[in-house]
């Protein structure tokens, strides 16, 4: 408080103006040293209750900034927890896409290793199979993964395919892979893509036969 | 206050007394012995005050005073450079006698109030009462509360400083 403020206060005691807290701000502020004989005579008025109060309320307000410093670093500490959790789930999200962009690069792999006429069995299924046949390429532009991600995706989800196009011959397998194949357009158009001439081949040769014939294969 | 009366209702205040104490020092030992010191201070208070008033303000005034006063023994005996004498040497003998002096020039204004003034003027000071609570204490309307300690306070102010000025 400025030498001003302490007068204006000691003014409203002495009009018996002040409340209590004012009173104890007061004395607060009177207990500095070299005062005048006036703000003496007012801290006197006051009483030693008032000044062991005030100093009392002083002290224990010095102490209440180190509950604070000491809670921070605990407030902090929850925003790093917090910042942690998001990097996580981030991470598990990325995770989750490239496990779903694996699920669909191995099956476009795995028609290069499907004999002809297993592949020509397949393609019969697809359901747009002429306009494959009218436009070999017609893929959207897709986003590329990275060469060595891709590989190492490629690879891994090709294994996994072969073993289970081993039990290929087994009609339910055959179903459950033309279904995948066929649920999926971008599937499809990856296909189409990747196996490129093989695929036109197959498929003239398909027309060649009757689709009763294939049917009845 | 009597006795009997201060004693009916000690346990409570003194459990008061005993928080104020603990929150300051937060150790059982401490606070106790404060408490034990500030049960007698608040005994010589009430023998002088109306057995029907509240004095559970002023229980925990005197606790904090006597809260105030350890803690300076406490730092007296630690050794600190500053205050590095006995309990009662946080002030220069110079400054004591001073004190001493001051106290009985005010003792010795405040006897010449009138009784009623010196009443209000002694429940503010010492028991921390807002108006509205002296009012209510007294049957006095505030305004007339606040202009009696008005006078109270200019009437001391004055001859303190007449006193201090000899």
């Amino acid at each position: 408080m400025t030498d001003k403020e302490i007068q204006q206060l000691t003014d409203r005691y002495l009009e018996g103006l002040t409340s209590p807290d004012e009173e104890l701000l007061l004395a607060r502020e009177l207990q500095r040293p070299d005062i005048s004989e006036e703000w003496q005579a007012v801290r006197l008025m006051l009483g030693e209750l008032a000044l062991g109060e005030a100093e009392y309320d002083a002290m224990m307000d010095r102490r209440k900034p180190s509950v604070h410093r000491r809670l921070a670093p605990r407030r902090r500490w929850w925003w790093v927890a917090a910042a942690a959790c998001i990097v996580a789930l981030l991470s598990l999200h990325t995770i989750y896409n490239k496990k779903e962009q694996a699920a669909e690069r191995p099956v476009v792999a795995q028609q290069q290793t499907v004999h002809r006429d297993t592949l020509v069995k397949i393609e019969e299924k697809v359901p747009t199979p002429t306009v494959a046949e009218k436009k070999p390429v017609v893929v959207k532009p897709s986003p590329r993964p990275t060469p060595t991600t891709a590989t190492g995706d490629l690879a891994a989800c090709i294994a996994r395919l072969e073993a289970e196009m081993a039990n290929i011959d087994d009609s339910v397998s055959a179903a459950h892979l033309e279904k995948l194949i066929a649920a999926d357009a971008r599937l499809q158009q990856l296909v189409y893509r990747i196996i490129g001439k093989q695929t036109e081949q197959a498929l003239n040769e398909l027309q060649k036969d009757s689709t009763a014939n294939y049917i009845n294969f | 206050m009597t006795r009997s009366e201060f004693e009916r209702i000690a346990p409570q205040l003194r459990a008061q007394m005993l928080q104020t104490a603990l929150d300051f020092f937060g150790r059982q030992d401490d606070a106790e012995d404060v408490t034990q010191d500030a049960m007698l201070q608040l005994w010589r208070y009430c023998e002088q005050i109306d057995g029907r008033r509240n004095v559970t303000g002023l229980a925990v005034r005197v606790a904090k005073n006597c809260c105030v006063s350890h803690h300076r023994r406490q730092r007296t005996e630690a050794g600190y450079e500053a205050l590095k004498h006995s309990a009662d040497e946080d002030y220069s003998p110079q400054q004591l006698l001073e004190a001493d002096e001051a106290q009985r020039m005010i003792d010795e204004v405040l006897a010449r109030l009138k009784p009623r003034e010196r009443e209000l003027f002694e429940m503010r000071r010492i028991e921390g009462l807002s108006t509205k609570q002296i009012a209510e204490q007294t049957g006095i309307a505030e305004r007339s509360v606040s202009a009696m300690v008005s006078a109270a306070r200019k009437k001391v102010f004055t001859e303190l400083i007449k006193r201090m000025k000899q």
